[in-house]
């Protein structure tokens, strides 16, 4: 049965959708980029998710005064948008409202571009010579990018993709001086749902596009073996392969050796491949391959596998379907050799040597599964030689991983990958439907780790024990800034953005059954001189 | 043309065959839908779903329902479950067979039962057949056409 309550916040979206953010009084001016805090989903193009002291006063003395300093009614219940923060602005990307331009202490709208598609990444900056441009990739549009001081619309561009008609842009892409690194996933992995679809023959990729015009500079599929028919049913529809291997989560690079790394999903039908739940290595420059190296064989699953009982799209033999969805770390280990560190929806953390690929550890977490393991993303702490890897081991029915769960957040040596501290989390709410694994990504300073798990509590740890700093349950109703009931839910996707004295929050996700919400909300430890 | 009157009064359909011609031409014209959507290979291909495939829907769910429906309708006043249960559409009143303008207007009606896929637009369908508890058996869009269906006379 709905509950009164449920109508009420579903109807609520409805007013979201139409509702504006109440503007900012005549005079507040443009945004300023005085100071930018992050680039994009991993915080640097090394994805560590890390500020450094340089982009934030938050700490272990005063992470306990975080409060809420505003809250703001999202459009959607599913939010998967971070925003990019400056020394004046926080800039947004709300599903069902559009981009906009949100002044950082009060909440009022210095720009709104409104825009129906839907946020898919953060929102990502470059400046130029003229001044400073935003991106953000929408879900099935492609990239847009837009004049970040007046919010105007610039351009709308897909990169020049082949073997996928159905391209779909969930990863944040990656802006490295004048290129946008984009990653490709396919709609495929949900049209398999269609009984007299001929599953499945798109491929994940990898593009380069410019970063001024959006023109393509290079595109490498994940996939180059051409697609085959492999079977036939009903007369009429062909069975087809191999497909998938898509790229969701944004790229990483090292600017050094110029390498873009990126990992693959599994394959959406038989026959896979040796490139699904793989490592790319690429060159940036050209998307020539320097390596690759695949973690699980013989992966092959879509949809169609969870909604209907032998869907004749789901594949045969079903894989585990444990991509490497979470962007992988750069990082250099500390005898100096520069490594990538990937965590696998396994639940499986695997650490490599950037220039081969070559496996240095691996650390099996978690018991994983469809919905992780590593889910969405990790974090690098250079200065502990930490690695935070959050797990979810949420049940995923038959895609469940085996094994005891073992959800919560676990900091490795990155050095050999042994476990310094781990956080085991149970669901702290018997009476409401949650899990306490931690699926979002996580985030950190030198010295806390935020954490945002599927009960919908946000926790700052003591980066180098574990220690609970502090805790605030988000699931529960806010008042918001722009006059939207707004309500908290579960922690997913990008996770704890850090900037200055604040921490930036989306509670709630109801994708997989979980919590939906659409609080955004900002903590602030109220210091006079954050950075 | 119109085909020739007859000289008996009109028995109106019972409620429960009305029903049931119509469940029938329901499942009928979905499966042939599904048989046409396989047979042409519509939505077999990535590419097929590039853009926005809902006029290749509309185009297939229209020429399904030409050839079950609305064919042998306008040609017999019968369509296959109206045929099975030996019912015809008449013009209100008469034995006459229902005019063109009349059947076009039934049309939209048909195809609104399939809208029972599509959430709170099922009341549409309802709405229109708990008419038929009138002592008249007329469904609303009998009252809009101006039309009855009656046992088949001839």
């Amino acid at each position: 049965m709905v509950a009164p309550r449920q109508i009420a916040f579903v109807a609520s979206l409805g007013i979201a959708a139409v509702a504006s953010a109440e503007s900012c009084p005549d005079g507040t001016g443009a945004p300023s980029f005085d100071t930018i805090y992050t680039a994009g989903w991993g915080f640097d193009p090394q994805n560590s998710r890390h500020q450094g002291p340089d982009r934030t006063s938050i700490n272990a003395g005063n992470a306990a005064r975080l409060t809420v300093k505003w809250a703001y009614g999202l459009g959607t219940d599913t939010p998967r948008s971070m925003p990019l923060v400056t020394d004046d602005t926080i800039f947004l990307g709300d599903t069902g409202r559009g981009l906009l331009a949100l002044d950082r202490d009060t909440g009022c709208a210095r720009w709104e571009l409104p825009w129906g598609g839907e946020f898919a990444s953060a929102i990502l900056h470059r400046v130029h010579a003229d001044g400073v441009m935003l991106y953000f990739a929408d879900r099935n549009a492609g990239i847009v990018a837009v004049d970040a001081r007046s919010g105007r619309l610039l351009w709308q561009r897909q990169p020049e993709i082949v073997r996928n008609p159905v391209p779909m842009f969930s990863g944040t892409p990656l802006i490295h001086g004048e290129t946008i690194f984009m990653p490709i996933s396919s709609q495929e992995i949900g049209l398999s749902l269609v009984p007299f679809y001929g599953c499945c023959t798109t491929s994940g990729g990898m593009a380069a596009m410019d970063a001024t015009t959006g023109d393509t500079r290079w595109y490498v599929p994940t996939i180059e073996e051409p697609v085959r028919v492999v079977g036939r049913r009903w007369l009429f529809v062909e069975r087809r392969g191999p497909p998938g291997a898509p790229v969701w989560g944004a790229p990483t690079l090292d600017p050094a050796s110029g390498t873009l790394f990126f990992g693959t999903g599994q394959n959406y039908s038989h026959p896979t491949t040796d490139t699904s739940d793989a490592i790319f290595a690429v060159d940036a420059a050209t998307g020539e391959r320097r390596w690759m190296r695949q973690f699980t064989a013989n992966d092959a699953y879509n949809i169609s596998c969870d909604i209907v009982p032998n869907h004749p799209n789901c594949p045969d033999p079903l894989g585990p379907d444990v991509d490497f969805g979470a962007p992988l770390v750069f990082a250099a280990l500390p005898d100096g050799t520069p490594a990538v560190i990937a965590g696998q929806k396994s639940g499986d953390v695997h650490a490599m040597r950037a220039d081969d690929g070559s496996v240095i550890w691996q650390r099996k977490l978690g018991r994983g599964g469809a919905l992780g393991g590593v889910h969405s993303g990790i974090a690098l702490n250079a200065a502990l030689g930490l690695v935070y890897a959050p797990i979810s081991d949420i049940d995923a029915g038959r895609m469940t991983g085996p094994g005891p769960a073992k959800p919560g957040v676990y900091a490795l040596d990155v050095a050999d990958g042994s476990v310094v501290w781990s956080r085991e989390r149970a669901g702290r709410c018997p009476e409401r439907y949650c899990w306490g694994g931690v699926s979002a990504a996580v985030s950190g300073t030198d010295e806390v780790l935020f954490s945002g798990s599927l009960d919908g509590y946000l926790e700052a740890l003591d980066a180098a024990t574990g220690e609970v700093l502090w805790s605030f349950d988000t699931w529960q109703d806010f008042e918001t800034v722009n006059g939207v009931p707004a309500r908290g839910g579960a922690f997913d996707t990008h996770g704890p953005m850090i900037a200055g004295d604040m921490v930036i929050v989306s509670s709630g996700y109801s994708a997989y059954f979980q919590a939906g919400g659409n609080a955004l909300l900002v903590f602030a430890v109220g210091e006079e001189d954050s950075p | 043309m119109n085909a020739p009157v007859t000289e008996q009064a009109p028995r109106p359909a019972g409620r429960g065959r009305r029903l049931l011609a119509t469940l029938i031409d329901f499942v009928a014209t979905g499966i042939a839908g599904l048989v046409l959507v396989l047979a042409t290979g519509a939505f077999h291909d990535a590419e097929d779903y590039a853009g926005d495939p809902l006029p290749r829907i509309v185009a297939l769910g229209f020429a399904t329902y030409f050839i079950l429906n609305a064919y042998p309708l306008w040609r017999r006043s019968q369509s296959i479950g109206k045929l099975v249960l030996g019912l015809e559409v008449v013009r209100i009143g008469t034995t006459e067979r229902a005019a063109f303008w009349q059947l076009a207007l039934r049309s939209p009606f048909f195809l609104a039962l399939y809208a029972v896929f599509l959430g709170w637009l099922a009341v549409l369908p309802v709405v229109d057949m708990l008419a038929i508890l009138h002592r008249k058996r007329r469904c609303l869009h009998d009252w809009i056409c101006r039309t009855d269906v009656v046992m088949r006379t001839r």
